[in-house]
């Protein structure tokens, strides 16, 4: 199992090391290359996976290679794998099969197309490598590798302007987090002197006690190991308040955005407080910390959903709403339905944004929801899986969609979160308003394509953009409904999640089953207020049978992100160019450049110039010299003597 | 019978002598050649003396290796010499001043 | 019964008489005689490795150690004979004589090696001299070459008399020119009588001499003119041959008749240590010249083994064996390269003449590159680690002034390394440079190593610490 996954890892890496050889060749090679190497790792992980299930093994954590051992700490390359590591490679690799199979169309046209594959397999390969990596380093290794793959694909056209900004953006606000989660790392060696999620575990609770004394603040050194990490995760999953960069990634490719900022690497901040659950359930401060992150990050960034029209970003404030969805649920200590929220949110929201590039490229790059309408007849095929889509988003029983959500908004309420509850039940209204204002506008109305191709339904779209979105509704649909039981039961995660206890006593009291589930949300409140949205943006943005004036200030504080596009576009560019400039101009240039440097080197300079006079050429000076060092050395003997 | 020190003090003076030589010296490499084989003529008074003082012949012998071995300096010494004035037309100390800082 | 005919001296010596004479004969075909001196070379160090009597004849000393040396010694005449020969070759200078002057030398140097008599030191060290003084004016047309000659010959004999003289003072007030006797005779002296302050007015003029063949501050006025002068197959010779053994000579000295006067010598040693890597360092930083910029930094370099030669600790005397052989290393590298090129149908002079050599050249400029960022002591180059280990030893013995001393000195010396890849890199200049070779694998080797060893520090750790280890065997 072992070898599988090693062969697993790399696939994707060999196959960036061979794309990055044949950049020059022709478009075939990459497509073969990338393809073949993702539907390697793809077709190895169902394997593993169900070798996994089959023989009922054990999570296992094995040291491959080892970089480097010294006293304080190993660095060394491990696996760990367990049924987390090996779901989570799964949807991983599926995801990016599926995507690199529709870039082949998508991509068709750029000059950089190769260029494209080589950063998508890396992509891969580094996600792959936090899922599978058994110890921090190798974490933030691939995190690093992430964070660097999706600043290169945000800014893959090199040549606009909002790209190079938006990556840029991106780029800090990681940095933040990363900040975060290095001082994390440096605590854990600091406090366990290891970095293996092992060791870690089996004395944690040793290490509980422990108290750390800064600037006369006590605090317990695993709660800031914890909160420390999660910052780290706040910037990667975009929660409040280091969540501004998520939209203005979507000046990236859409199969990117498909890929890495809805179901992958977003998810890596979700994924890595899943796996160290063992920690956080130490720590109650920071559950409820996350907790409250999570619901507010799902209610307020899904408000400014409504308020956007470009369909890429209405989707990715989805995406961070939902993104709060899974933190508020790791907040609650439910971990599984954190994790099945991501899985199924990976597949529903990776095909809304295959059904976006469709969209927009049949519209010849329009992403304006208030120039594109009348869809549904030229695009049947996008329009269907759109459809299925947003229902799995907006949680319509029976979905993918519905099965996480709703559980995690009752099992949120059914632990007496009162507060969270609240924000995470509202934003099904607004969930159910933002996802229908694109399905309405986008796809009824008068055709907004020119009357040459509105009755040219033959092309709708290349096939191979079609035929992931066919594959892709399978999941986003109906998977919710497969794994749900056993996972609420706890049989598929079994011991690699903590807490599972939880999750259980709900599903037995609450839950009963799947089908129990279903007929039982038809009474209760989600429903209803899914229900009043679908009523009301059937006649609001349908029918248009009434308009509703919002307060300019309010939608003004809306459309601004509340302050967090200002702060982002103004305050702090503003503020760091001062810095800089102060730091440039006045510290580097004036005092450390020219004071010190420059002086020293000068006096070093004009020194060697006047000493090298000393060396006259004459050979009497050199006797002279000779027979004084001589002298000076008996002087020496005298007074050390 | 001369006490051993006047021995040493007069091979002494005549070591600094042949070094002040080199270093007062400005005209003619020839004469930094003289000084040199003062030089070790002086050392060479001291192992004699030395090793008579001593009644050993360890000091003797040396002395005839030192000359032997000065024999063949001074011979390359006056090689390097003829080069030198084939190349510059003059032995002269200040004219070896091209290498330098 | 161990054979006196094979001990590699003799074997040097009566086939390089030999090589005279068929040199004679066979005056055209300097190939073969060259193949010759380097076969006996060969054969030396073969025995020089395999022949390893546990004897010490009095005067002369055959240990592990020595002949360990010696091999090291033997297998670097054997690369600089190979650069010299192509070098002379390209330059249209090639005499075979240039080669038997240069075996006379290494001969020289390995008498000092074994040398266990203030006699036998002397005429090794006068052998090695001789030979030099014809190496360096070897170049007969050149102005410079024999003004180089003739500054090194006078500075030369000066101190070979003040070597000497010292000589003569110890003679004289131990009675004994055996290294053994000595000590002995030393150990019982009082420390406050007249025969004691002979002791050290002998042992200093010996040191200044000893300084002045190492070329160390303040004795070293003579070494870049000498470089400059004298042609790079020969300044390569100077810079790496000789300092091994006046190393040794250094080592066995201190550590066998005068161990006992460490605390007097430890103080000079660190004095001149300072003194050289300080002048070495700042002198450096103007020069254009490249010999001369190189012979500034051997000077700076050999400052740092005197200076862990002056701790008379054992990490000290770690220290110093492993920075000697890793000095040699670096030493045969850079100047191995440079005998390689040529500027302008010359061969290198100034630093200038390198520009552009990057574009043309790219092979050579990475091995400049590494030898001169090893130079420089950056880390993963094994410069770093010979360095590193001088300091850290110096702040094991609690010199910490003088180690961050040292640190700035190293700094200050990395400008002009960095200045010759700067050079190398950044500056386009018409040169005409040329090689008579794409590429040598022995170079690439040279510079491999210095890179290898230096990410794998531990194989030179081992092998300095059981040259130390033999080393305290004898001098029980």
């Amino acid at each position: 199992m072992t070898a599988l996954t090693i062969i697993l890892l790399i696939s994707p890496l060999i196959g960036t090391l061979l794309l990055l050889t044949c950049q020059n060749r022709s478009k075939k090679y990459s497509i073969l290359i990338s393809n073949i190497s993702i539907l390697i790792s793809f077709l190895l992980s169902l394997f593993i996976l169900y070798l996994y299930y089959s023989s009922n093994s054990v999570p296992q954590s094995i040291n491959v290679l080892t970089f480097a051992d010294i006293k304080l700490f190993s660095l060394y390359f491990g696996l760990y794998i367990d049924s987390l590591s090996l779901v989570m490679s799964s949807v991983v690799t599926s995801v990016s099969l599926l995507v690199h199979y529709y870039s082949i169309s998508y991509m068709k046209h750029d000059r950089s197309f190769n260029r494209f594959f080589i950063y998508t397999n890396f992509f891969t390969f580094s996600m792959l490598l936090i899922v599978f990596s058994n110890n921090f380093l190798q974490l933030f290794i691939g995190w690093e590798l992430v964070g660097l793959s999706s600043y290169l694909l945000i800014g893959f056209w090199i040549k606009k302007e909002s790209a190079i900004s938006a990556n840029y953006k991106a780029f800090l606000v990681n940095r933040v987090g990363d900040v975060g989660l290095l001082l994390g790392l440096c605590l854990i060696l600091l406090s366990y002197s290891t970095t293996d999620y092992n060791q870690i575990f089996e004395i944690k609770n040793s290490i509980d006690m422990d108290r750390m004394d800064i600037f006369g603040y006590s605090f317990s050194a695993l709660s800031a190991i914890c909160m420390l990490l999660f910052i780290g995760a706040m910037a990667k999953s975009a929660q409040v308040p280091l969540q501004f960069w998520l939209p203005d990634s979507m000046e990236g490719p859409t199969p990117i955005s498909a890929l890495i900022h809805a179901a992958t690497m977003v998810t890596a901040g979700i994924y890595m407080v899943a796996r160290l659950s063992p920690l956080y359930e130490l720590t109650d401060g920071v559950l409820i910390f996350i907790l409250y992150i999570g619901s507010i990050t799902a209610f307020f960034l899904g408000l400014v959903a409504l308020v956007q029209n470009d369909i890429k970003r209405i989707i990715a404030y989805s995406t961070i709403s939902q993104l709060g969805y899974m933190t508020a649920a790791l907040g609650a200590s439910l971990y599984s339905l954190a994790m099945f929220h991501l899985i199924t949110h990976a597949f529903f929201k990776a095909l809304l944004f295959l059904c976006a590039g469709s969209i927009i490229i049949k519209c010849h790059h329009e992403q304006d929801i208030r120039k594109i309408a009348g869809l549904r007849k030229v695009m049947p095929i996008t329009y269907l899986a759109f459809l299925y889509a947003s229902l799995s988003l907006i949680g319509f029983p029976l979905t993918s969609g519905f099965y996480s959500k709703e559980s995690i908004i009752d099992a949120v309420g059914y632990f007496g979160h009162t507060i969270p509850y609240l924000m995470l039940l509202l934003s099904i209204f607004t969930t159910t308003l933002y996802t229908s204002k694109i399905f309405f506008k986008v796809f009824f109305g008068k055709c907004s394509l020119p009357k040459s191709e509105e009755n040219n339904f033959k092309i709708e779209n290349d096939r191979q953009m079609l035929l992931p979105l066919f594959v892709l509704t399978a999941p986003a649909v109906f998977l919710g409904l497969f794994i749900y039981d056993p996972l609420m039961m706890g049989l598929l995660f079994q011991d690699s999640l903590a807490a599972n206890e939880l999750t259980i006593s709900f599903y037995n009291n609450y839950v009963i089953n799947s089908l129990n589930f279903f007929l039982h949300s038809f009474m209760t409140i989600n429903f209803l207020i899914l229900f009043a949205g679908l009523i009301f943006s059937y006649f609001y943005f349908y029918k248009r049978s009434f308009d509703i004036s919002i307060p300019r200030f309010i939608r003004a504080v809306i459309e601004k992100e509340y302050g967090f596009d200002s702060l982002s576009r103004y305050f702090i560019p503003r503020i760091q160019n001062n810095i800089s400039r102060f730091l440039w101009k006045d510290i580097d240039i004036s005092t450390i450049d020219n004071g010190l440097i420059n002086n020293t080197s000068n006096i070093i300079n004009s020194l060697s110039n006047k000493v090298k006079k000393l060396q006259t050429g004459y050979i009497y000076h050199y006797s002279l010299i000779i027979i004084s060092a001589l002298i000076l050395l008996l002087i020496i003997m005298r007074i050390a003597h | 019978m001369i006490p051993i020190s006047y021995y040493l003090i007069l091979s002494t003076i005549i070591f600094t002598l042949s070094i002040a030589g080199i270093f007062i010296n400005r005209k003619n490499i020839l004469v930094l050649l003289m000084s040199l084989e003062l030089m070790f003529l002086s050392v060479n008074f001291n192992l004699i003396t030395l090793g008579n003082y001593l009644g050993d012949l360890t000091g003797q012998v040396f002395v005839f290796f030192v000359l032997t071995v000065v024999a063949a300096e001074s011979a390359i010494g006056l090689a390097l010499l003829i080069v030198l004035f084939r190349n510059k037309k003059s032995i002269d100390v200040d004219d070896l001043s091209e290498l330098k800082g | 019964m161990f054979d006196l005919f094979y001990i590699p001296e003799i074997i040097l010596s009566i086939g390089i008489l030999l090589v005279i004479v068929i040199d004679l004969y066979i005056e055209k075909q300097k190939y073969f005689s060259y193949l010759l001196i380097q076969f006996l070379i060969i054969l030396a160090s073969f025995y020089a490795l395999t022949e390893v009597p546990t004897h010490a004849y009095s005067s002369y000393e055959f240990s592990k150690f020595t002949s360990l040396i010696k091999f090291l010694l033997l297998v670097g005449a054997l690369i600089i004979f190979h650069y010299t020969y192509r070098h002379l070759n390209y330059l249209n200078n090639l005499k075979i004589e240039y080669f038997t002057i240069s075996v006379l030398g290494l001969i020289g140097t390995m008498i000092m090696i074994s040398a266990y008599s203030l006699l036998m030191l002397y005429l090794g060290i006068e052998l090695l001299s001789l030979a030099l003084y014809a190496l360096i004016g070897f170049n007969k047309a050149s102005k410079l070459s024999s003004e180089a000659a003739i500054k090194y010959y006078i500075l030369g004999a000066m101190s070979s008399g003040i070597l000497l003289f010292g000589i003569s003072l110890i003679y004289g007030f131990t009675g004994s020119i055996d290294y053994f006797e000595i000590a002995e005779q030393i150990s019982s002296v009082n420390n406050n009588s007249v025969q004691f302050l002979g002791i050290i007015f002998g042992m200093i003029f010996i040191t200044a001499s000893l300084c002045f063949k190492f070329g160390a501050a303040p004795f070293h006025i003579w070494v870049p003119d000498i470089y400059q002068g004298s042609l790079v197959s020969t300044t390569i010779l100077l810079s790496t041959l000789p300092k091994v053994a006046v190393f040794v000579v250094f080592l066995k000295l201190y550590f066998i008749p005068f161990i006992t006067l460490a605390f007097i010598w430890s103080d000079i040693l660190i004095f001149i240590g300072i003194a050289s890597i300080v002048i070495g360092s700042i002198f450096a930083l103007t020069q254009e010249n490249m010999k001369r910029l190189l012979a500034y930094s051997a000077i700076s370099n050999i400052g740092f083994i005197i200076l862990a030669m002056g701790l008379v600790t054992d990490d000290g005397l770690n220290a110093s064996l492993y920075y000697t052989i890793v000095y040699s290393f670096t030493a045969l590298a850079s100047f191995g390269i440079i005998t390689h090129i040529t500027s302008n149908s010359h061969g290198i002079e100034d630093i200038s003449d390198l520009a552009g050599l990057s574009k043309t050249h790219p092979y050579f400029a990475i091995l400049i590159l590494i030898t001169m960022l090893s130079s420089a002591g950056i880390p993963p180059l094994i410069g770093f680690h010979a360095k590193l280990m001088v300091i850290q030893a110096l702040i094991n013995n609690s010199y910490i002034i003088l180690s961050v001393l040292v640190v700035l000195m190293t700094v200050i010396s990395a400008y002009y390394y960095l200045r010759i890849i700067k050079t190398i890199y950044f500056e386009n200049r018409e040169n005409l440079i040329s090689t008579y070779t794409r590429n040598n694998i022995l170079l690439s080797i040279n510079v491999i190593l210095l890179l290898g060893l230096g990410v794998f520090p531990f194989i030179m750790f081992d092998i300095t610490s059981y040259l130390a280890s033999i080393l305290v065997d004898i001098s029980i």
